[in-house]
């Protein structure tokens, strides 16, 4: 396996760089053209195409590291997203053992509930984690609100995932893999 | 020969990884909040890889901005003459470029108000990213340890509060918006000194809590932030009363809702304070 893991380190430092790509234009490029709550999670777009073409050891180690990526741009916590795009992989990878994602209908599906079921991830690390390291008068957040921000996060992400992971096939080559059973 | 080896690997050796990942992602987030250098060696690396994409970006954006409204719309007009056209791309460039310079000023001026007003002592810094994620509500700016900024540092824009300082890298630092929840500010009306404690709840939202039921608030009141808190300093515009929804008999608290003063979603230029008094 670490044979295997050093034959892919090109790939590794291509995902990398494509991964701090995706954090820059996600929290510093977009948000200068569109509204906050309209501004995609690219870095979950390239978590689908690496859990659909990298169905292996390697592809959640790569989702493990973006997320650690994630991580350290916020520079709060070390592992939520690490977790949660773990999470998310194994979602696709169990998903994709079963279906052929070929169809539009099918990968914007699965790219919603990816990011719902990484969010879900994501809350239920830090659920429990100390809140406020310098505030001691932290609250809850308005579920109702988060929700919906969510909502719309998710529905954005899947409705650009099928154009980007066209794009993303053209230049890294097709995600598509059959093995399902 | 990806799709051999994909094909070759166990899926149950896959889910048995995944599980030990995760496992490793909760052992890492709980040991960080609790240890913060601990993720701070590596968050400065990415923010060093991070940040001259972003201040270029912030940079770049006067002229962007202008072009994609003001050019990009007139592409498809094709009767106009070219020369005109020419001129119209020039002085529409310049306009946004003066339009942005107005806007910088005024935003400027608003900072240098509140500045005066409190006999703050600080600088100004430029926001060069939001959060990437809709979890935690944090911008970036531009300015880091090498400027001075120091973690639990106060940060105000024109229209008042926007959060405190709570991460520094060499050129550039992470604020966190009152309106994370992890933010709480001790606050009080204006007018009739009622306190209670103005909490972030996500979304670019904020409430007011423990305010007692009997206690009388009314919409549009004027809520600032007390410096009881030992936080943030005195008399700082948090927002307005937009809603108040006292509750039900027996309870010992009402929900009152805080339109923030500042609007986090177009944040541009905010003012670190570093201290108070003479300059």
């Amino acid at each position: 396996m670490i044979t295997s893991f050093i034959e892919k380190l090109p790939q590794f430092f291509l995902y990398s760089l494509l991964g701090f790509l995706f954090i820059f234009l996600q929290s510093s490029f977009l948000p200068g053209f569109l509204p906050l709550y309209l501004v995609p999670n690219l870095l979950f777009i390239l978590i689908i195409y690496i859990s659909f073409k990298h169905k292996s050891h390697f592809g959640a180690f790569l989702c493990f590291m973006i997320g650690i990526y994630l991580d350290l741009s916020k520079g709060i916590w070390l592992g939520p997203w690490a977790g949660a795009f773990t999470i998310s992989f194994l979602l696709i990878f169990i998903f994709s053992q079963k279906f052929y994602f070929t169809n539009f209908i099918l990968i914007l599906g699965m790219a919603f509930f990816a990011v719902i079921i990484s969010n879900i991830a994501y809350a239920l690390l830090t659920f429990n984690l100390p809140r406020a390291r310098i505030f001691n008068l932290a609250s809850e957040p308005s579920w109702n609100s988060m929700f919906i921000v969510l909502f719309l996060e998710a529905l954005i992400t899947a409705l650009l995932t099928p154009f980007v992971l066209k794009v993303f096939s053209k230049f890294l080559g097709n995600y598509i893999q059959s093995n399902a059973r | 020969m990806n799709y051999q080896e994909s094909n070759t690997v166990e899926p149950k050796r896959i889910i048995f990884f995944c599980t030990c990942l995760f496992i490793l992602s909760a052992v890492l987030s709980a040991y960080s909040s609790r240890n913060p250098e601990f993720a701070k060696v590596g968050s400065n690396f990415v923010s060093s890889f991070l940040f001259p994409l972003q201040k270029f970006n912030s940079k770049s954006f006067v002229s962007i901005r202008g072009v994609w409204g003001k050019y990009i719309a007139l592409v498809n007009v094709k009767e106009e003459n070219s020369t005109l056209k020419e001129k119209i791309n020039h002085l529409t460039t310049l306009n946004s470029k003066f339009e942005e310079l107005r806007h910088e000023n005024t935003r400027l001026k608003d900072i240098l108000n509140i500045v005066n007003e409190h006999s703050f002592q600080g600088f100004t810094a430029n926001v060069i990213a939001f959060g990437p994620t809709k979890w935690i509500q944090e911008i970036t700016i531009d300015k880091g340890e090498e400027s001075g900024v120091k973690v639990g540092m106060t940060v105000i824009e024109g229209n008042g509060l926007v959060g405190l300082v709570v991460h520094t890298n060499t050129y550039s630092s992470q604020i966190l918006l009152i309106s994370d929840p992890n933010s709480g500010v001790d606050a009080f009306i204006q007018s009739n000194r009622v306190r209670g404690i103005v909490e972030g709840i996500g979304a670019y939202m904020t409430r007011w809590s423990y305010v007692p039921n009997a206690e009388k608030v009314s919409v549009g009141e004027r809520v600032i932030s007390s410096g009881l808190d030992g936080v943030f300093p005195k008399g700082l515009f948090l927002g307005v009363v937009q809603s108040v929804q006292s509750q039900e008999e027996g309870m010992l608290f009402q929900e009152v809702r805080v339109e923030p003063s500042v609007d986090f979603k177009s944040l541009e230029s905010v003012f670190v304070v570093t201290g108070k008094g003479n300059k």
